[in-house]
């Protein structure tokens, strides 16, 4: 599990797109395909109790990381195959190439914890992890726990690492860059946001996430080591695997020597995909517009059927 | 098929940078503080909204506590 992480690498992603790619990516669907992973798993990892039973999973890592589980929303295939989708539902590049990037990032940050991803799936289901620090979640100790043992884990320096990253890249979160490179790429949205909001407000919605993954890292943190009490959430261990006082859950993982090297070749096969697949994605979606224009003026005219 | 034209969104209602750190700043400090002790609000949803409500009505809401009470200040006799 990665917590501000994920906050953060939207902003990495939208500041370092291929020079091409530059204006022209959409910025939510960077941010939709980050959370999508997360938003249709995570729930019922922690599940929920209602009148003292408790629903949710009863595995949390076979079933937010594993096969058979919704693991599979965890893998590069599944970022892909959402994308190909969109991309047949609306023909617009600018979604549909920032939800694939989003969505596999997400996916290739993950690879810190124990539980790893399945990186190669649907063509082998083994996990691919760094262990760097322990899965957390389980169904007894719920969000809280997974939330102390991430932020007193090498967790902790796993956001920070990211926090120093997207510093490194502070343009990202410039008015500059948000209304040369965020704005384009998404005029029609911003410009009914425009209608109702002043620019500072929409230029803190851009910088919205960054807030919200700065804030929760220190949030977390503070209450995870000054405020919780200790029978709740043990003492800061950076150590491999660690935090000790959580049982560090894992699936069938690889060695781990195959995993820096696998990560890095699926994050250039998906860019250098994304690259070769721009400009004919965006003469497609021109004549797909075009196509649509004759029928869009018919709907807009007051009589229906155009001028 | 007309060209995607990127909006112009300056209303020329900016804050200072000084006066832009501050309110993020205060936005960040009350978020946090109020997130470590109701973790309720730490949240994808409320994080966001949380500083753009900030940003949005703040600086508007000062200018007016200010003048208001400058005007008290002004109206008081000597």
């Amino acid at each position: 599990v990665s917590w501000a992480a994920h906050q953060f690498e939207v902003y990495l992603v939208h500041a370092h797109l291929p020079r091409r790619m530059r204006g022209g990516v959409s910025f939510w669907a960077v941010a939709a395909g980050d959370f999508l992973p997360d938003f249709l798993s995570k729930f019922w990892v922690y599940g929920v109790t209602i009148g003292g039973t408790h629903y949710g999973a009863s595995v949390p890592h076979q079933w937010h990381r594993g096969w058979p589980g919704m693991g599979v929303t965890h893998t590069v295939a599944f970022g892909l195959a959402v994308a190909a989708l969109l991309w047949l539902w609306r023909r617009n590049r600018a979604v549909t190439v920032g939800v694939a990037l989003g969505c596999v990032v997400h996916v290739l940050a993950d690879i810190g914890d124990t539980a790893g991803v399945m990186l190669l799936f649907p063509f082998s289901t083994a996990s691919f992890t760094l262990h760097l620090w322990a899965y957390g979640a389980t169904t007894s100790g719920g969000k809280y726990l997974d939330a102390g043992a991430y932020y007193s884990s090498f967790g902790v320096v796993a956001d920070v690492v990211w926090l120093i990253a997207v510093l490194f890249s502070w343009r990202a979160l410039t008015r500059d860059h948000w209304r040369t490179e965020v704005v384009p790429a998404e005029p029609r949205l911003w410009r009914r946001l425009g209608t109702v909001m002043p620019e500072r407000a929409l230029l803190a919605l851009y910088r919205g996430l960054f807030f919200f993954g700065l804030c929760r890292m220190v949030a977390w943190t503070l209450w995870a080591r000054a405020l919780a009490e200790p029978d709740v959430v043990g003492p800061l261990d950076l150590s491999v695997e660690g935090p000790w006082w959580i049982e560090a859950r894992s699936l069938r993982p690889v060695p781990t020597w195959l995993v820096l090297p696998v990560a890095a070749a699926v994050l250039v096969a998906v860019y250098a995909a994304a690259i070769a697949l721009w400009e004919p994605m965006g003469r497609a979606e021109a004549r797909h517009r075009v196509r649509r224009a004759p029928r869009a003026r018919r709907r807009s005219s007051p009589s229906g059927h155009g001028p | 098929v007309p060209a995607r034209v990127p909006p112009n969104l300056d209303d020329g209602k900016d804050l200072s940078a000084a006066a832009e750190l501050a309110w993020y700043a205060l936005a960040g400090v009350t978020y946090i503080a109020a997130g470590s002790t109701h973790k309720v609000l730490l949240t994808w949803l409320v994080g966001p909204a949380w500083v753009v409500a900030m940003l949005w009505f703040g600086p508007p809401l000062a200018d007016a506590v200010l003048g208001t009470v400058r005007g008290v200040r002004r109206r008081r006799p000597p």
